[in-house]
């Protein structure tokens, strides 16, 4: 590996391969801040222009494009409540009550720092971790992936433990839903109500737009505000960021990152899955979990060093084993195959020069990644001066076309005013939006690996218990949901007895 | 909203749902009616929970008055009347032009009281350009994404 590495640094420094990474990580944030342009999308369609540089340039293009687009969704996931990717759903969580507080600033930078973190800690495990990692990420099968998306699932309980009912039952809307289109067992038509194109499905990330985007539109535009938010620029906001998550975020931060890139690897399950597990995680370990949902920098650094964490655990698989962990990871595995590239773990002996300067580019991107992102936060940040009801009419056009560019169908963008209207609705109600859209996200990967292990009983004639508890890793995942599922109710229990604590100290004082 | 009339109404969207989908549910069968089904039966249940806890709330007078803010309800029904308008009339003007319609129509009927009438038609009208131009130059001149067509462009 070493011989490799001095090399690899030096075709870092080429000035055409500095433009590349610049270029690529300004574009891709843009493209992950435009909601419905996702960072799929954008690999994608630069795959082409790769044709036109040699391989290594064209593949230090691809990373910074991937890198930028997963960190550029926290950008619209805190200034106007729209997941730019998926990835970024649960950093509204936090990030969009933190602008509307008027700390806008200290949330898009914190989200920048942790992504470059996240980033960073999972190119550290694809350098020096790779094989291990990939031979683990086989153990999975469907009965893993099935109590892995239950795990996620689970986060419900924690997220909505005020009403954990509401929450629930939002959550199994949302996997409702995404029983819509064809049937993944039998591909017969389900709950398309007598109308054809929903044989398609619903399409996550229109859903996505209209729960979160749409709906906020519409509250806007009641709320008599001038602005989305006031918005004062703090002096010095980078330094106070960088102190006050190095003093109170280390642990999470890289627990979310380690979160992150472990669920990177495993194929079907990315950066929505990571983040949202990495939130959960991060609140429950947290002395004050209260806060969590009401704007603090914590949740933004789990949720976003978690979703940036997933690209170097996405790429182990790839390299290494030529299965991609990621929709983005298998459009680079097209392009590298399209260069006449076989991955395996050959990749990193006959074509060492290639695959060590395209993990060295991970970690230059993600550290160039912190002054591009800072000169886009800068302009991106004024949106808050524009006037509320031009922002508002804006986010409409913009979440109309994002939606349509994803399936080219109009059925899409039907989807982001149903969702907006539901979405609207369930606020008032008090709903929770975000169990909903984890449902929908989740919903298709718990019932295909529910069928893969029903197949596998019946193919080993034994019971569907026998298929889930048949390996360490799944009994691993049981524990961990059952005690995500009890969570709230030990954390309720811990402030009772801290309250009656603090009561018994006032009475004897 | 008071505590006990969001509960209901949450209760009853979940009824609604369940029951929706439950009458759709005939016409698939095997492990793909199985798992929607036993979704369907916990939605249910979770909404005839939730209504019973709405009206207990208001029988043993454990209701909590909502202390939300004021909405200005004429401009979000015309911010969805706009909307829907906009997604109808796509497909038959083609996505710019009706974009142009929404933009600008919607910029002057949402207009709040710190614009004069003047003031109101240029920021729609800088709007307007402002926004067709980033999508054109965005999605459709660099990144070649498709927009919806209809009789114009």
């Amino acid at each position: 590996m070493s011989e490799f590495i001095l090399p690899a640094i030096g075709h870092l420094l080429e000035p055409l391969n500095i433009f590349l990474m610049i270029a690529g990580l300004t574009g891709g944030i843009i493209i992950g801040a435009l909601p419905g342009l996702t960072a799929t999308m954008g690999v994608a369609l630069l795959v082409p222009v790769t044709f036109a540089l040699d391989t290594t340039s064209g593949l230090i293009m691809l990373g910074a494009v991937y890198v930028g687009a997963i960190y550029g969704g926290a950008n619209s996931a805190c200034l106007i409540c729209t997941p730019g990717t998926p990835s970024s759903v649960a950093t509204t969580f936090d990030g969009w009550p933190m602008c509307q507080k008027g700390e806008a600033d200290k949330a898009l930078i914190t989200a920048l720092l942790c992504s470059s973190f996240g980033g960073i800690v999972g190119t550290v495990f694809l350098l020096f971790l790779a094989a291990p990692l990939a031979r683990f990420a086989l153990r999975f099968g469907g009965p893993e992936s099935f109590w892995l998306c239950l795990f996620g699932l689970s986060t419900i309980a924690v997220m909505s433990s005020d009403n954990m009912v509401k929450g629930l039952i939002s959550g199994a809307i949302g996997m409702l839903v995404a029983t819509i289109g064809l049937d993944p067992h039998a591909a017969a038509p389900r709950f398309t109500f007598g109308y054809y194109p929903l044989i398609q499905g619903v399409e996550v990330i229109p859903a996505m737009i209209g729960l979160f985007s749409f709906s906020q539109v519409l509250y806007l535009i009641g709320s008599y505000k001038p602005y989305i938010a006031s918005y004062t620029p703090m002096p010095k906001s980078l330094g106070r960021v960088a102190r006050e998550l190095f003093a109170t975020c280390k642990i999470l931060l890289l627990r979310s990152s380690i979160i992150g890139t472990l669920v990177g690897m495993l194929p079907g399950a990315g950066g929505e899955i990571a983040s949202i597990i990495s939130y959960n995680e991060s609140k429950r370990w947290d002395k004050e979990p209260e806060l969590y949902g009401k704007g603090i920098i914590k949740g933004v650094a789990a949720s976003e060093s978690a979703n940036n964490a997933v690209i170097g655990g996405a790429l182990i698989p790839m390299l290494t084993l030529g299965i991609p962990g990621s929709a983005v990871a298998a459009v680079i595995l097209g392009a590298l195959l399209a260069k006449g590239i076989q991955p395996g773990f050959k990749v990193f002996t006959v074509t060492g020069d290639l695959a060590y300067t395209f993990i060295m580019s991970q970690f230059a991107v993600n550290l160039l990644m912190i002054p591009v992102g800072l000169v886009l936060i800068k302009i991106m940040v004024r949106l808050l001066s524009i006037r509320l009801t031009f922002v508002a009419i804006a986010i409409v056009m913009l979440s109309i076309i994002g939606s349509y560019a994803i399936r080219n169908s109009i059925l899409d963008v039907w989807i982001v005013i149903a969702f907006g209207f539901v979405g609207y609705f369930c606020n008032l109600v008090k709903l929770d939006t975000g169990a909903m859209a984890l449902g929908i996200i989740l919903g298709p990967m718990i019932e295909e690996n529910f069928g893969k292990c029903v197949s596998l009983s019946k193919a080993v004639d034994g019971s569907i218990l026998q298929v889930f508890l048949n390996s360490n890793i799944a009994v691993v995942l049981i524990f961990c949901t059952l005690l995500s599922l009890v969570t709230p109710f030990l954390l309720e229990w811990k402030r009772k007895r801290a309250r009656g604590e603090t009561g018994g100290e006032a009475n004897d004082a | 909203m008071r505590s006990s009339v969001r509960d209901i109404a949450a209760g009853l969207f979940s009824l609604f749902t369940a029951a929706v989908f439950f009458c759709q549910s005939g016409n698939v069968e095997g492990l793909g009616r199985l798992y929607p089904r036993l979704i369907i039966g916990f939605i249910a249940l979770g909404g005839v929970y939730l209504v019973g806890l709405g009206l207990w709330k208001r029988i043993s007078a454990r209701d909590k008055p909502g202390g939300e803010e004021t909405v200005a309800r004429k401009r979000v029904a015309m911010i969805s009347a706009f909307s829907l308008s906009y997604v109808l009339i796509i497909p038959l003007l083609g996505f710019y032009t009706t974009s142009v319609l929404f933009l600008f129509g919607s910029s002057i009927a949402l207009n709040d009281a710190a614009y004069s009438r003047r003031k109101a038609a240029l920021s729609a009208c800088v709007l307007t350009l402002v926004m067709c131009f980033c999508v054109w130059a965005g999605f459709s001149l660099l990144l070649h994404v498709p927009t919806p067509e209809g009789i114009f462009f």
